[in-house]
C-alpha cells in the first residue's frame, strides 16, 4: 500500500517534469526566435544585448524578400481559391448524387496528398512537369499547391456538410422555395463559415510549402519559404527571424480565425437542429 | 403523371425512392466532379503512376530495383529511413500520447491550456521556419552551443547538426502537434469513469489503464501512428537540411540525384520504394482495424 | 354543412418488405382538429408526411381541395408542415424564419413585416422577433415553427407530434395554446401524436391508426364511451379488456356474455360481435369496491398494485380468468388501506360496461 502511494507520488511528480520538459523544449524555438527578431546587436549574441525593430525594417527594405512575400502571395491565394472551386462541388456531387460509385475512394483520393511521402510525390510531379513542360513556371506551381490545398477542402467542407441536416432544405421546399434556393440559400449559406475555413487552411498548407516549390519551382519562382531555404543553405540573414515572427503572428491570427469560423459558427449554426433525426417510419 | 419538378434547374427535386429530396441530377453531378477527377488525376494519381513507369521502364528496367538493392549504400539508406520514421513515431505516439492523456484528464484549466499552447503554437510556424529556428540554436556559433559555452560545460562548440539524432529529433518535434491532436480526440471519446469503475472493483491504476483504457485506445493509436509513420517517411526538408546533403537518409539520396547528379531514374527508383513502404503500412493498418474505424478518427 | 378539404383514398405504401400503409381511406373536414393516434411504427408519420408531400403514395390518391395532389411537390400545396424537432433554420432570426416563405412567394417588405407581427402576436412572442433560434428555449422555438407555418395561411397545417420534445408542463401550456390557436385561426388541423391524453383534449375527432390502416375514427368523447373495437378500448381509452365466451348477439345492439359464470347483458354500442368469443370492455369507472348496482358481478382479485395519485387511487388487481383489471378508486373514500398481496372483492357494474369483437392482442 506504501509502496503504491510511493510510487504514485514519484510518477505524478517524473510526470510533472517531464510535461514541464516538453513544454519548455516545444516553446524554445519559438521563443528564441521572436526574441532574437527584436536584437539589434552585430553579431548573433543570446540573450540580445541591444533591442530594436532593426530587423523588420530591414525586411520592409529588402526589395529580395519583400518580392519573395509577394511571390507567395501570388501563389498561395490562386493555389486554395482554386481548391475552393474544384473542392466544393465536389463535395457536393459525391454526397448529393444518389448511387454515386465508391465516394469513399473518391474522397480518398483527393485527400491523399496529406499522407503521399512528399518526397516522393514531389519528385513524380517533377517528373511529369519536365514532361509537359510545366516546371518552373507559376501556372504548376499553383496547380500542385492546389492539390496540396485539396484535402483541406475536402476534410473540413465534407464534415460541415454533413453537420447541417438534410431536412432544412425540405422545410425550405415546403415553404415555396425552389430546390436551388433551398440548397444555395440554406445550405451553402451555413456552410459558409466552414468553407472559410477551408480556404484559410489550405492557404497555409500552399503558402508554407518549400518541399514542393523546390523540386518543381525553378530557379526563377522564389517563395518566401523558399528563400529562407535557400538562406539556410548560403548564409543566413538575422532579419530572417524577423520574417519568421512576422510569418508566425499571421499565421496564428489566421488560423484562430478559421478555428473560429470552423468550430464556433459552424456549431452554432447547426445547433439549433441538432436533435433533428430521420424520423422512424411511424 | 410524375411530379412537376422544375426542369430548368440545375438542382431538382425528384422523386427518389418516392420522395422529394433536393438531389443533383446526372448532368449537373458529373459537370461537377469533372474539375476535381481532373485535378486528382492529372496531379495526384499519373504523377505517381508515371514515377512507377519511370523507374521501370528507363535505364535496365526492373533491373534499376535490383541494382539499387545490391547497392550497399542506397539499400543502408533506404533501412535507416524506414527504421528511423520507426523510431520518430513511437516517440511521438509516447510523448504525444502522455501530452494528450494529460490534457485529457487534468481538471486544472492552466495545465490543459498551457499544453494545448506548448503543443500548437509551434504549428504556426512552418516546416522551414522550424528547421531554421532549429539551426539558429544549433549551429556552430548558435545559442545553444554560446550558452554551453557561456556556463563552461564545454569549451569548444559542439557539432550538434548534420547528424542522424538531430534529424530524428528534428521530425519529433515537427511531428508531435500531429501527433496529439489525433491522439486527444480518440481519449476524449473514451470515458474516463471506466477506469475509475475499474479501479473500484480492485484494479491498480496500471492495471486499470492496461486492461481498460488501452484496449478502447488501440484503434486510434493505431491510425495516428500509421499518418505519424507515412508523413516522417516523406520528410525531405529536415533530413537534407539538419542532417546534410551527405547524411544518409533517402530524402538527401534523392536530392543529391536530382540536383546534384541529375539521375532522374536513381532517383525515381527512391522514390517508389518510399512509396511502397508507405503504402503497405497503411493497407496492413487497415487490414488491422477496418474502413470504419479509421473514417471516425480522421473525420475527427 | 363541411366539406371535405383533404381525401386519401385507397393510400399504399411498401418499403421493401414492409407494408407501411394500407388502402387508407380517410375524410377531414374543413375547419376541425383531427388527430391521428396511432402507436409508433403504426404508418401515421409517414402518412402526415404524404399529406405533405415530402412521400409519394405507391398507390391512391391524395385529393386537396378536390384536386388530385398526389405528385405535386411540397411548395405547391398550400400546406403548413411543423416538424417534431421545429427546424427553424438556424442562421436566421425568428422573425426571418417566420417570413421566410412570405420572401419566396415575392411578398413585399412592408406586407411581409406586417404579416410577420401579427404572427407574433399570435403565438404570443412579440418582442422575440430578432431572436435566434439557439437563443429561444424549446416552447418558445415551437411557436416560431408554428408562425412560420402558419404564416402565409395555408387552410390546412399539418404537425408531427410537436409536442413530444417538450417536458409536461409546457406539453399541457402548448395544447392549449393549440387549441385556442385552432378557434382563432380557422384553418383544418392535421394532427399525429402517440399520446392518447393530446388526443382526447385537442381533438374533435380522433383517427386511431394501427399496423397501416385506420382502424375507427370518431370524436374523444364517443370512442371512449362507445369504444368500436378492443384496441381502441384499451389504447385510446385506457379501459380494461377481457376476453369473454359470447352467448348470443342481439338485434337491440346488445349482447349477452359469459363472464364469471355469469351471463351478462352488455351493450355494444358501435361495435358488431360474432363468433363463439368477444372482449368484454370494462371502463375503469365499472369497477367499485361495493356493489352499487343489483345486477352487479362479485370478483375476487389479488391486489397488485396500487398507486396513489392524489384524489385517486389507481388500483391493479389480477383476477383468475379475466386478467389484470384497473380501477380508479376515490382516494377520500377508501376506507381501510388496501395492501399489496391481499385478496379484496371488487365489483363490476355491468351497464356500464361494452361488448365488443374479439380481437387478439
Amino acid at each position: 500500500m506504501l509502496i503504491a502511494r510511493i510510487t504514485r507520488g514519484l510518477a505524478t511528480t517524473v510526470g510533472s517534469m517531464a510535461l514541464i520538459a516538453i513544454i519548455v523544449i516545444m516553446m524554445i524555438p519559438v521563443v528564441v526566435i521572436v526574441v532574437m527578431s527584436f536584437a539589434a546587436d552585430r553579431i548573433v549574441i543570446f540573450p540580445p544585448r541591444h533591442w530594436g525593430l532593426d530587423h523588420y525594417t530591414s525586411f520592409v527594405e529588402s526589395d529580395y524578400w519583400v518580392a519573395a512575400l509577394r511571390q507567395s502571395f501570388e501563389i498561395s491565394l490562386p493555389s486554395a481559391a482554386l481548391a475552393l472551386v474544384i473542392g466544393v462541388p465536389a463535395v457536393f456531387a459525391m454526397r448529393n448524387t444518389r448511387n454515386f460509385p465508391l465516394p469513399g475512394l473518391f474522397q480518398a483520393i483527393g485527400a491523399s496528398p496529406l499522407v503521399i511521402p512528399s518526397v516522393a510525390y514531389a519528385l513524380a510531379v517533377y517528373v511529369f512537369y519536365l514532361d509537359v513542360h510545366l516546371t518552373g513556371t507559376i501556372i504548376g506551381v499553383i496547380l500542385i499547391d492546389s492539390a496540396l490545398a485539396l484535402p483541406f477542402v475536402l476534410l473540413i467542407v465534407g464534415s460541415v456538410y454533413d453537420r447541417i441536416p438534410r431536412e432544412l432544405e425540405l422545410v425550405a421546399m415546403s415553404l415555396g422555395a425552389s430546390p436551388t434556393r433551398a440548397v444555395v440559400g440554406i445550405t451553402l449559406r451555413l456552410m459558409l463559415p466552414g468553407i472559410g475555413a477551408a480556404f484559410i487552411f489550405g492557404f497555409i498548407a500552399a503558402f508554407d510549402d518549400a518541399v514542393f516549390i523546390n523540386f518543381v519551382g525553378g530557379p526563377t519562382l522564389e517563395t518566401l519559404p523558399k528563400a529562407i531555404y535557400d538562406s539556410l543553405q548560403t548564409s543566413m540573414a538575422p532579419l530572417i527571424n524577423a520574417v519568421a515572427t512576422i510569418l508566425m503572428v499571421g499565421t496564428g491570427v489566421i488560423l484562430s480565425l478559421a478555428s473560429y469560423w470552423r468550430y464556433t459558427l459552424s456549431k452554432r449554426s447547426s445547433e439549433a437542429s441538432d436533435k433533428l433525426r430521420v424520423p422512424a417510419n411511424g | 403523371m410524375r411530379g412537376t419538378g422544375h426542369p430548368t434547374t440545375a438542382m431538382r427535386a425528384a422523386p427518389e425512392n418516392n420522395y422529394w429530396i433536393s438531389g443533383l441530377s446526372t448532368r449537373v453531378s458529373a459537370a461537377f466532379m469533372v474539375p476535381y477527377l481532373l485535378l486528382c488525376g492529372a496531379l495526384i494519381v499519373y504523377p505517381l503512376v508515371r514515377l512507377a513507369a519511370f523507374a521501370l521502364g528507363s535505364g535496365k528496367g526492373f533491373g534499376n530495383f535490383v541494382s539499387f538493392f545490391e547497392n550497399n549504400v542506397e539499400v543502408r539508406s533506404l533501412g535507416l529511413t524506414v527504421l528511423d520514421s520507426a523510431l520518430v513515431t513511437l516517440c511521438v505516439l509516447i510523448l504525444g500520447g502522455f501530452v494528450a492523456w494529460c490534457m485529457r484528464t487534468t481538471s486544472s484549466r492552466f495545465i490543459k491550456f498551457s499544453l494545448a499552447v506548448a503543443v500548437f503554437v509551434p504549428l504556426w510556424m512552418s516546416a522551414i521556419t522550424k528547421i531554421y529556428a532549429f539551426t539558429v540554436l544549433l549551429q556552430r556559433m548558435g545559442i545553444v552551443n554560446q550558452a554551453l559555452q557561456f556556463i563552461g560545460l564545454v569549451h569548444e562548440p559542439v557539432s550538434w547538426l548534420y547528424n542522424q539524432p538531430v534529424v530524428i529529433v528534428g521530425i519529433v518535434y515537427q511531428m508531435l502537434p500531429y501527433g496529439v491532436l489525433p491522439l486527444y480526440v480518440t481519449f476524449s471519446l473514451i470515458d474516463l469513469d471506466l477506469a475509475n469503475a475499474a479501479e473500484g472493483l480492485g484494479a491498480s491504476r496500471l492495471y486499470a489503464m492496461i486492461s481498460v483504457i488501452l484496449p478502447l485506445a488501440a484503434g486510434g493509436i493505431l491510425v495516428t501512428g500509421v499518418m505519424v509513420y507515412m508523413i516522417s517517411v516523406g520528410y525531405f526538408l529536415t533530413p537534407v537540411l539538419l542532417g546534410g546533403a551527405t547524411s544518409p537518409f533517402t530524402a538527401s539520396l534523392i536530392s543529391r540525384d536530382v540536383f546534384t547528379y541529375y539521375d532522374l531514374v536513381e532517383a525515381a527508383v527512391s522514390g517508389v520504394l518510399l512509396i511502397v513502404v508507405a503504402t503497405v503500412v497503411a493497407v496492413g493498418a487497415y487490414l488491422i482495424i477496418g474502413k470504419d474505424r479509421l473514417g471516425k478518427v480522421v473525420r475527427g | 354543412m363541411n366539406k371535405a378539404i383533404l381525401q386519401l383514398k385507397g393510400i399504399t405504401k411498401t418499403y421493401g418488405e414492409a407494408r407501411i400503409l394500407r388502402r387508407v381511406e380517410l375524410e377531414v373536414q374543413e375547419g376541425e382538429f383531427l388527430t391521428l393516434l396511432g402507436p409508433s411504427g403504426s404508418g401515421k408519420s409517414t402518412l402526415l408526411r404524404m399529406v405533405a408531400g415530402f412521400v409519394l403514395p405507391d398507390q391512391g390518391q391524395i385529393r386537396l381541395d378536390d384536386r388530385d395532389v398526389s405528385y405535386v411537390p411540397p411548395g405547391e400545396r398550400q400546406i403548413g408542415m411543423v416538424f417534431q424537432n421545429y427546424a427553424l433554420f438556424p442562421h436566421l432570426t425568428a422573425a426571418e424564419n417566420i417570413g421566410y416563405g412570405l420572401k419566396v412567394h415575392g411578398w413585399t417588405r412592408d406586407r411581409r413585416e406586417a404579416r410577420v407581427r401579427e404572427m407574433l402576436a399570435l403565438v404570443g412572442l412579440h418582442d422575440l422577433g430578432r431572436r435566434l433560434p439557439r437563443q429561444l428555449s424549446g416552447g418558445q422555438q415551437q411557436r416560431v415553427a408554428l408562425a412560420r407555418a402558419l404564416a402565409f395561411g395555408p387552410r390546412l397545417l399539418l404537425m408531427d407530434e410537436p409536442l413530444g420534445a417538450l417536458d409536461r408542463e409546457l406539453r399541457i401550456q402548448m395544447a392549449g395554446e393549440l387549441r385556442r390557436l385552432h378557434r382563432d385561426v380557422g384553418a383544418t388541423f392535421l394532427y399525429v401524436t402517440h399520446d392518447r391524453d393530446e388526443a382526447m383534449s385537442l381533438s374533435d375527432r380522433v383517427a386511431i391508426i394501427r399496423n397501416g390502416s385506420i382502424e375507427s375514427i370518431g370524436a374523444p368523447a364517443s370512442l371512449f364511451a362507445q369504444p368500436p373495437t378492443a384496441f381502441v378500448a384499451s389504447f385510446f381509452a385506457g379501459h380494461n379488456v377481457v376476453p369473454v365466451r359470447l352467448v348470443q348477439a342481439h338485434a337491440d345492439a346488445t349482447a349477452t356474455v359469459n363472464c364469471e359464470g355469469r351471463d351478462l347483458r352488455v351493450a355494444t354500442g358501435l361495435a358488431r360481435v360474432s363468433g363463439e368469443q368477444a372482449n368484454l370492455v370494462i371502463p375503469r369507472a365499472a369497477i367499485a369496491l361495493s356493489a352499487k348496482a343489483a345486477e352487479a358481478v362479485r370478483i375476487e382479485v389479488e391486489v397488485l398494485e396500487r398507486l396513489y395519485l392524489g384524489d385517486v387511487v389507481e388500483f391493479t388487481g389480477l383476477a383468475p380468468g379475466l386478467g389484470r383489471l384497473v380501477g380508479n378508486l376515490d382516494a377520500q373514500s377508501l376506507g381501510e388501506t388496501i395492501d399489496v398481496g391481499t385478496k379484496v372483492p371488487v365489483y363490476l357494474d355491468p351497464a356500464r360496461c361494452i361488448a365488443v369483437a374479439f380481437q387478439d392482442a
